[in-house]
């Protein structure tokens, strides 16, 4: 931020500001994908229940609670996560735990994710977990070192207005 | 009587001529029998105050000196004082023919005579009031220079001794020349940058009262060329007040969660600072994250 632009009005709190901008960890990371997945659960029983309503409106009396495999509802979470994040990430650059946690998905120039480059990292996310892991080593995880991403700490309400200069 | 007789009568206006017109025009003859029978007259009459006089002082009366001894004196008076008179008469004869004989060539002496000297006299005066036009013009400056050096000598010591100031005080009417002066001629004739110049308006303005003069501003022409976004954000963040407002109506969510976040960055930097060391990497903390990063918005 240069002298010449209007300041910005700091909405975090004095003790956060120092690392605003930085990296996030594994911790948080972690964490954060666990609120997205318990709000996935939730988004999948809301679902099921839904459905559930549906047909017991169309069959009535002969009506069961529908059953699911593991498979299907691996296949439907996996859809739905990817569909939650792809939005999520293009438009607010955080999912609900990122948010929670006061995280921030951007690009390689500090900007928001396209809906591509957010789709594409909600697969890659979604179908390889265990790659976030890496981030232990290199606060990176290989989605991040491959789509030249970034999760940093970003506790404010609104996401920075001037993307750092391209470092490639 | 005294101050009379004892007065100097002197000739004035043409008292030195009178010789010139005595030679032009000689007194007529009954001029010398008039002062002569007068003169005898006079003489009569003292001798006969001076009879008189011993007369009494001898204490003889009158009748004792017979009337032969009183018309003796008498006739002998008489015939003393008519002798003088023909006397007088014929000198006074003699005088104006030999004046008439002998006028004109003495008035041509008198005048040959006198004349030289006259001229010579006439030149001196001459060369003197033409030496004094010559001298005249620096005669002039000195005196004047002299008259002036006076003067104002003169002047300074009176004034010495005077308290003018006092004086002006308490015998002019000041308001009344006040009055009588055109101020705006004055004020047209001044130099007022120059007084200006020498004015401390800083402690002028000072003792103006901005209240007044802010009554009479157009604030919103002024607010107009303001950038009062900028002026606001530069506020609002000098007063930090996003923590004012946090720490005012912040709920129990806001602050759990601001908990959760600190802690889980304590976390995040825990477990680097663990690796880090673990893998052998200095540990700069946050600043070496950011450093690393390619995109972090800083």
């Amino acid at each position: 931020m240069t002298e010449t632009e209007p300041p910005a009005i700091l909405t975090v709190p004095a003790e956060a500001r120092s690392f605003q901008g930085d990296r996030a960890g594994i911790v948080s990371r972690v964490l954060a994908n666990a609120i997205d997945l318990a709000i996935l659960v939730v988004v999948l029983g809301a679902g099921y229940l839904g459905w559930s309503a549906w047909l017991f409106l169309r069959r009535g009396a002969s009506f069961r609670f529908p059953t699911v495999t593991y498979q299907g509802t691996y296949v439907v979470g996996a859809i739905v996560l990817t569909l939650l994040f792809t939005v999520a990430w293009s438009t607010t650059g955080r999912s609900y735990g990122d948010r929670l946690l006061g995280l921030r998905v951007i690009g390689r120039r500090g900007d928001r994710l396209g809906l591509a480059a957010a789709f594409v990292r909600a697969v890659l996310c979604v179908a390889f977990p265990p790659l976030l892991f890496w981030a232990i080593v290199d606060r990176r995880s290989v989605q991040d070192l491959v789509l030249r991403t970034a999760v940093i700490y970003d506790w404010a309400e609104q996401p920075r207005s001037s993307p750092p200069p391209d470092p490639s | 009587m005294d101050d009379v007789s004892e007065v100097v009568r002197i000739p004035l206006g043409g008292g030195g001529e009178e010789p010139t017109e005595q030679r032009a025009s000689p007194p007529p003859a009954d001029w010398f029998t008039l002062a002569a029978r007068a003169a005898v007259g006079l003489v009569s009459l003292g001798a006969e105050a001076s009879i008189q006089i011993i007369r009494i002082a001898s204490g003889t009366p009158e009748r004792d000196l017979g009337p032969l001894t009183s018309d003796s004196v008498a006739l002998l008076a008489g015939a003393a004082l008519g002798l003088a008179i023909e006397a007088v008469r014929t000198a006074a004869a003699l005088a104006e023919l030999g004046w008439r004989a002998a006028g004109p060539p003495a008035s041509f002496i008198i005048g040959t005579v006198a004349e030289a000297p006259r001229r010579a006299g006439a030149d001196l005066l001459d060369r003197w009031n033409q030496s004094w036009r010559e001298e005249r013009p620096e005669v002039q400056a000195v005196a004047n220079a002299v008259a002036v050096e006076a003067t104002r000598r003169a002047i300074d010591l009176v004034l010495d001794q005077l308290d003018l100031t006092q004086l002006v005080l308490d015998h002019v009417d000041i308001n009344r020349i006040v009055a009588s002066v055109d101020l705006n001629e004055v004020v047209e004739q001044l130099d007022v940058d120059a007084i200006v110049g020498r004015v401390d308006l800083d402690g002028v303005a000072a003792r103006i009262d901005v209240d007044t003069v802010a009554d009479r501003l157009d604030i919103e022409r002024v607010i107009a060329r303001l950038d009062l976004a900028k002026l606001s954000l530069e506020v609002i963040e000098r007063i930090d007040l996003p923590e004012i407002i946090r720490t005012s109506t912040g709920t129990v969510a806001s602050e759990s969660v601001r908990v959760v976040r600190m802690q889980t960055f304590g976390a995040d930097r825990a477990i680097s600072g663990l690796v880090n060391r673990m893998l052998g990497r200095s540990t700069t903390g946050g600043s070496a994250d950011r450093g690393d990063l390619d995109a972090t918005g800083d």
